[in-house]
């Protein structure tokens, strides 16, 4: 019983509070996977024994997902739902009743009224309740508790939200060039970064209709970008602009644009003079990531980075450069390897999701509660004898002195 | 231009400052005259400060947001409106000083931060950036303004204090609520994803919770106003750890295009 008290108690929130934020400064302190890949993790931890302690006996590799963190968000959301219903049920036991719940009051005494105290007040937007023979109450922002209520729910529904966004996540990067066309189950142009907890099985194609990009050479950051898709799924057929910032959207699939390079168009011909092979090679030079390549008939490259785009290309013991520029051409053997033209390329991520919904509404009920609670906050006046018993949710002082126009008060407070 | 710039934005400096000293020495000496004086050159030196913001804003093409520099621009014109706001009547006059003093240290860290204007990226151009860096600024600015009533408070513990800390702390929690709620929508439209844990999205929450726990303990627990008056001076470690973040965090979003 008595943990049970403990467990719902302010004090404990506060302490969870405190235990949520101590693990929030760890996920900054502490070298995080999600931010620097897994691989750097396991060389710290190879390196240092504290790592090596912290990452793979702790399991701190990504605090968000450890069962410390997850247990006292688990706690955090027992705890404000049990608060939620207690409140709702006070606050409506409270409002029926009309009676002033006498904790943290201040008490004065009063030498006399400046008018017509009731109206005064009542013009001001104060309800007016008589309690006892004698004993006059007035109430101003009667339901601004119900703005605490609706604040806290909101962290109710970001937590639920959060937790079906999770789930319901499903992550994939896709490269496309200028009019070509994939299917998002192709391997070969869409890797899947994260699966949804149920996959759905879907057979849909984009086409990469148009793209512009302008960079900023010395930064190599994007100044503008827009791009026109194609979505088709069966009878399904949708076609629109994106850009940074404004993603493509299709039932529950957004599509980002995270990318933008060269691509370049090659032919292999063979010593008969057919054509085994005409692929587009995606170039990453601007990332200065090395993208190695295998094609039919044995042939095997990678593209070189330093200024001039080109690539090397080798078949058994043949080895040879190509420029990647018209009209040049490169002969490895009897095979003739021909440059034909370049076009650009996007790296697309793909996003399919549900619950941002829940999220949205959490966030728009957090913003009314919290401004309802803050802007009106409540206030309560009790009249008894000569004794004027005031209460203000935040402002007391301020209170007072706004009483002061409608009350002579004697100074201190008892 | 950027000449013009400079003079101005060192003339706020210097408006700001004999504003202080006009403050203090009013203050310590009891000069009545020069505390109105003091006042007076507040508003010469907030009307600078907005002048200069939208100076840079007219001759870079865009809202002054990226760098140190062009932050604590908007920093301190948004700390000047809400110390306008705040403290406007006179029986302030403490806080007035303290919370224009950590304007100066705020102004003067943009000096050493100066930088010349730099293009907007692409993933810069976004409404809810603009919403989310104004909030930004109501939040921190509100905070630095209850750490100055906080230092007011602990030297003279007046009832009127103990309100205006609140009041302060109230307003900066709710649009700390509202700019991670925007920022958190541009990432979802620049990323895919609302929230991804990355070290100033969870400062920022850490901020937040933080204040969020304070208020608890003031309005629910009833702590003393003392301790919360430190707990408030302590707490702007969080808002300064932030605002170097937002710099680390607006290099991270400008990279994700070339990065991936
Ligand atoms: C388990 C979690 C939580 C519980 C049980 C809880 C409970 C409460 C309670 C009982 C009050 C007093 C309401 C009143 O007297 O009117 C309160 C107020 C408040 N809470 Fe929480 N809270 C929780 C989490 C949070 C969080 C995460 C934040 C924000 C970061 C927060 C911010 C506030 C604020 C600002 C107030 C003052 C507003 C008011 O008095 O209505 N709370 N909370």
């Amino acid at each position: 019983m008595s943990l049970k008290k403990t467990f719902f108690s302010l004090k404990f929130t506060a302490i969870i509070l405190f235990i949520i934020l101590f693990f929030l400064l760890l996920n900054v302190l502490i070298p995080q996977e999600r931010i620097l890949g897994k691989i750097y993790l396991e060389e710290i931890s190879k390196k240092n024994k504290f790592y090596d302690f912290i990452f793979n006996k702790l399991n701190f590799k990504d605090i968000p997902s450890s069962p410390f963190f997850l247990f006292s968000l688990f706690l955090f959301y027992l705890q404000l739902i049990f608060f939620i219903f207690r409140y709702i049920k006070r606050t409506i036991e409270r409002i029926k009743i009309k009676e002033p719940e006498y904790k943290f009051w201040r008490k004065y005494k009063f030498l006399y009224l400046k008018g017509n105290f009731k109206e005064n007040l009542e013009k001001k937007g104060f309800k007016y309740f008589k309690l006892k023979e004698g004993e006059d109450y007035f109430i101003e922002n009667e339901l601004s508790p119900l703005g605490f209520m609706l604040f806290h729910i909101s962290f109710f529904l970001l937590l639920t939200g959060g937790i079906v966004l999770n789930y319901t996540r499903g992550v994939s990067i896709a490269t496309v060039a200028l009019g070509q066309t994939i299917n998002l189950n192709d391997s070969q142009w869409v890797k899947k970064i994260k699966k949804p907890l149920i996959e759905k099985k879907r057979d849909v194609e984009i086409t990469l209709n148009e793209v512009f990009c302008r960079f900023d050479d010395k930064k190599n950051l994007a100044l503008e970008f827009r791009a026109n898709m194609t979505v088709f799924e069966k009878d399904r057929k949708i076609s629109r602009d994106f850009e940074i910032n404004k993603p493509l959207k299709y039932r529950d699939l957004y599509f980002y644009p995270n990318y933008y390079e060269n691509a370049y168009i090659i032919e292999i011909e063979d010593p008969e003079g057919y054509i085994i092979e005409k692929p587009i090679l995606f170039s990453k030079c601007r990332r200065k990531e090395v993208v190695g390549f295998s094609l039919k008939g044995g042939f095997e490259g990678r593209f070189l980075c330093e200024g001039k785009e080109k690539i090397l290309i080798h078949r058994g013991d043949l080895k040879g450069e190509l420029i990647l520029k018209e009209g040049e051409t490169l002969f490895l053997g009897n095979y003739k390897i021909k440059f034909i033209s370049n076009l650009p390329w996007i790296e697309i991520k793909i996003v399919e999701e549900r619950g941002g919904g829940i999220l949205i509404f959490g966030f728009l009920l957090g913003i009314a509660g919290i401004l309802l609670r803050f802007i009106f906050p409540r206030r309560e006046v009790v009249l008894k004898d000569n004794e004027i018993f005031i209460k203000s949710d935040y402002f007391p002082e301020s209170f007072l002195n706004f009483l002061k126009n409608f009350i002579e008060v004697e100074n201190g407070k008892n | 231009m950027e000449r013009i710039e400079i003079l101005l934005y060192s003339l706020t400096i210097l408006f700001y400052f004999f504003s202080n000293l006009a403050g203090y020495i009013s203050y310590f000496f009891k000069k009545e005259k020069l505390f109105s004086f003091s006042f007076y050159i507040f508003h010469i030196a907030l009307a600078l400060n907005t002048l200069t913001f939208f100076f840079r804003w007219v001759y870079t093409k865009h809202i002054p947001t990226i760098g140190n520099y062009e932050n604590v621009l908007m920093g301190s014109m948004v700390l000047g409106f809400l110390i306008l706001f705040f403290l406007k009547k006179r029986k302030n006059f403490l806080p007035f000083l303290f919370s224009i003093s950590l304007n100066l240290i705020l102004l003067g860290f943009g000096f050493f931060y100066y930088s010349s204007p730099s293009p907007l990226y692409a993933s810069l151009k976004s409404i809810w950036l603009f919403i989310h860096i104004i909030f930004a600024w109501l939040a921190h600015s509100a905070f630095i303004l209850a750490a100055g009533v906080a230092i007011a408070y602990l030297i003279k513990k007046e009832e009127k204090y103990e309100e205006l800390m609140l009041r302060t702390t109230a307003f900066g929690f709710i649009f700390d609520g509202l700019m991670i709620v925007a920022g958190s929508i541009w990432a979802k439209n620049l990323w895919g994803s609302y929230w991804s844990w990355d070290p100033v999205e969870t400062w920022s929450l850490i901020s937040f919770l933080l204040y969020g726990l304070m208020l608890h303990l003031k309005i629910t627990l009833k702590i003393k106003p003392k301790i919360f008056a430190v707990m408030l001076i302590v707490s702007l470690i969080t808002v300064i750890i932030s605002f170097w973040g937002v710099n680390f965090f607006m290099e991270k979003s400008l990279h994700i295009f070339n990065v991936g």
